[in-house]
């Protein structure tokens, strides 16, 4: 049995190193979806092969809401498509691994994010053509509850509901914290599991921190596309960012470092100071 | 256009069980064949081009050669960042067909006149632009379009485009095809108004005025030596289409004159940074721009006459 509390324990630590020592990264954003991303890929949801990143059979996981792609390059890393420590160049000189993920570049990265509202489409389109060809993979898309504000979103709820594509999950990391605000009071999104109900899913809510329950809510069947609002907080398991607004795209002060280091249980010696970034 | 378009599609999809075909709401009529005959192979994305082109990003990678049917203005302009992000960007094997190129769609107005879409497309990286002259000329450009690996957009006409050649023509991507020798000057031309140059082509030579007749049915990548060789040879050229003077075909060669350092007399023919709100037959309309037989022979004899 995996100690996944462990497993999302060590990429937090992981994700909060990197921002300390490289100065960038969506901290906050990547925090929040660390669960989800664990029960994803240690849960025995995810059918895939490091070995064989292209793998036609493989399960496609889409993280649509990019900024989270540093917890994804080091849940990536763990389910052994690299070596951890290669991510350590994230946003360096000549690295693979940029703030936004890149398809080509980095093993397991099925799609080039950045641009909100593009992955569900992407991923409608694989599930539409698994059906086609009679394959049994299933598509797997992460959204962010601010990114439920483009409308092609709504675009591809239609189409995903009316192609009846019930080999399609979507995930909506919940954090309620958008750019430059709380959700409800830029663009409320309302009743989200009513909305998509109203579009033909199956929707289910869980807590986006309990990794049981989400294995739980993940490896459900049904006979209709599925969506999981996922409640989560952004900026997890550290005390000065957690449900912050103003946590989007900041770097921690040197006291925050302080007390990130200390509420992660990350020694100093673990974080190498690059002192041309700070 | 639509017409030659019609068989195309069908042999091609019938011939090659990867092509798949997304529509947005357009272009039953050009596929009713395809309908009858493989209705699974038929993807429809409704009034949302945005989603059809993300939707045939995920096809294609996949393994399926996509083919995304619909207006070309709806799919160059407002799916621009789809065509950009999703196809462009990740290289994705998707193609790309806009009909109602130039003022196709004459009845209805700016909004579905697609004159500024070559500009946008030939701006994108990795992103292959073709634009056939005749119904005939459909046939090796979706040949070749299937056959490449990588995004390419056609950008094709709608009704009553006039047919120039007796057999299919041969084309390739990145080669023009130098349809008449000529001494005086050089035409290049993209799209329907081929017809229109050749006749005028016809008239002047009983006014002993040589023309040159260069079809660009490949945007991008453009035929650079053809443009040097005519440059060279008749020091004139003129550039005609039907689409804004800015970023089309007129830009495209004037980019390639320029690095090349050959001075030329230089005109074109083209829709002068307007949007085009009258009506009526597509002929017409494009008469009152100068886009026509009269335009073309006009402008011409001014260049090789009045020096």
């Amino acid at each position: 049995m995996k100690n996944f509390e462990e497993i999302a324990l060590d990429i937090r630590r992981s994700i909060f190193k990197t921002v300390c020592c490289n100065r960038a990264g969506h901290l906050a954003s990547s925090l929040s979806s660390v669960e989800i991303l664990t029960a994803l890929y240690f849960g025995d949801i995810l059918r895939y092969d490091p070995q064989n990143p292209e793998w036609e059979k493989r399960d496609r996981f889409i993280m649509s809401k990019g900024h989270a792609a540093l917890a994804l390059y080091y849940v990536l890393a763990k389910a052994g498509y690299y070596e951890s420590k290669k991510v350590g160049t994230f946003c360096m000189e000549g690295t693979i691994f940029g703030g936004l993920a890149t398809y080509g570049k980095i093993p397991g990265i099925e799609m080039t994010s950045g641009s909100l509202g593009h992955g569900l489409s992407f991923a409608a389109g694989i599930a539409k053509a698994g059906k086609l060809k009679g394959d049994t993979y299933k598509v797997y898309v992460m959204l962010g509850d601010g990114e439920l504000q483009e409308g092609e979103i709504w675009e591809a709820a239609m189409f995903i509901s009316h192609n009846r594509l019930d080999n399609l999950t979507i995930i909506i990391d919940n954090n309620e914290i958008q750019a430059t605000g709380f959700s409800k009071d830029i663009i409320s999104l309302g009743d989200l599991s009513k909305k998509w109900r109203s579009f033909g899913f199956h929707v289910i809510e869980t807590d986006g921190h309990n990794i049981k329950q989400l294995i739980h809510t993940l490896a459900l069947e049904a006979d209709k596309p599925k969506v999981i609002v996922a409640k989560t907080i952004k900026g997890k398991g550290l005390s000065f960012a957690e449900g912050r607004q103003d946590w989007h795209y900041k770097m921690p002060s040197e006291i925050e470092v302080e007390t990130g280091l200390k509420e992660l249980g990350i020694s100093g010696e673990e974080l190498i100071t690059n002192e041309k970034r700070i | 256009m639509r017409n030659g378009y019609k068989s195309v599609i069908y042999q091609l999809m019938r011939d090659n069980p990867r092509i798949i075909t997304i529509f947005a709401d357009s272009g039953t009529e050009e596929h009713d064949l395809v309908r009858r005959d493989m209705p699974e192979r038929i993807i429809e994305c409704g009034i949302a081009e945005a989603n059809a082109i993300g939707v045939a990003a995920g096809v294609a990678s996949s393994g399926f050669i996509p083919i995304v049917y619909g207006m070309g203005a709806f799919l160059a302009y407002r799916a621009f960042e789809f065509i950009r992000n999703d196809v462009c960007v990740q290289n994705r094997n998707v193609k790309i067909v806009g009909s109602g190129a130039g003022i196709g769609y004459n009845n209805l107005g700016p909004t579905h006149h697609t004159t500024e879409d070559i500009a946008v497309m030939v701006a994108l990286p990795n992103m292959c632009v073709l634009s056939p002259s005749t119904p005939l000329e459909v046939e090796p450009v979706m040949k070749a379009a299937v056959n490449y690996n990588g995004p390419v957009y056609v950008r094709f006409g709608k009704s009553y485009e006039e047919e120039v050649f007796t057999q299919i023509p041969k084309f390739e991507i990145g080669k023009a095809s130098l349809l008449q020798e000529g001494t005086d000057i050089s035409v290049i031309v993209t799209g329907s108004m081929l017809a229109d140059v050749m006749k005028s082509a016809e008239i002047l030579s009983q006014e002993n005025i040589s023309v040159q007749i260069i079809n660009m049915a490949s945007l991008k990548p453009i035929d650079r030596c053809a443009i040097i060789r005519a440059a060279q040879k008749t020091k004139r050229i003129l550039v005609v289409e039907e689409h804004n003077y800015f970023g089309g075909l007129r830009s495209l060669v004037a980019d390639v004159l320029a690095e090349s350092g050959i001075a030329v007399a230089f005109q074109s023919i083209g829709f002068p940074d307007k949007y085009c709100f009258e009506y009526g037959w597509r002929q017409e309309i494009r008469q009152k721009y100068h886009i026509s037989v009269e335009g073309i022979i006009s402008k011409i004899r001014k260049m090789v006459c009045n020096e």
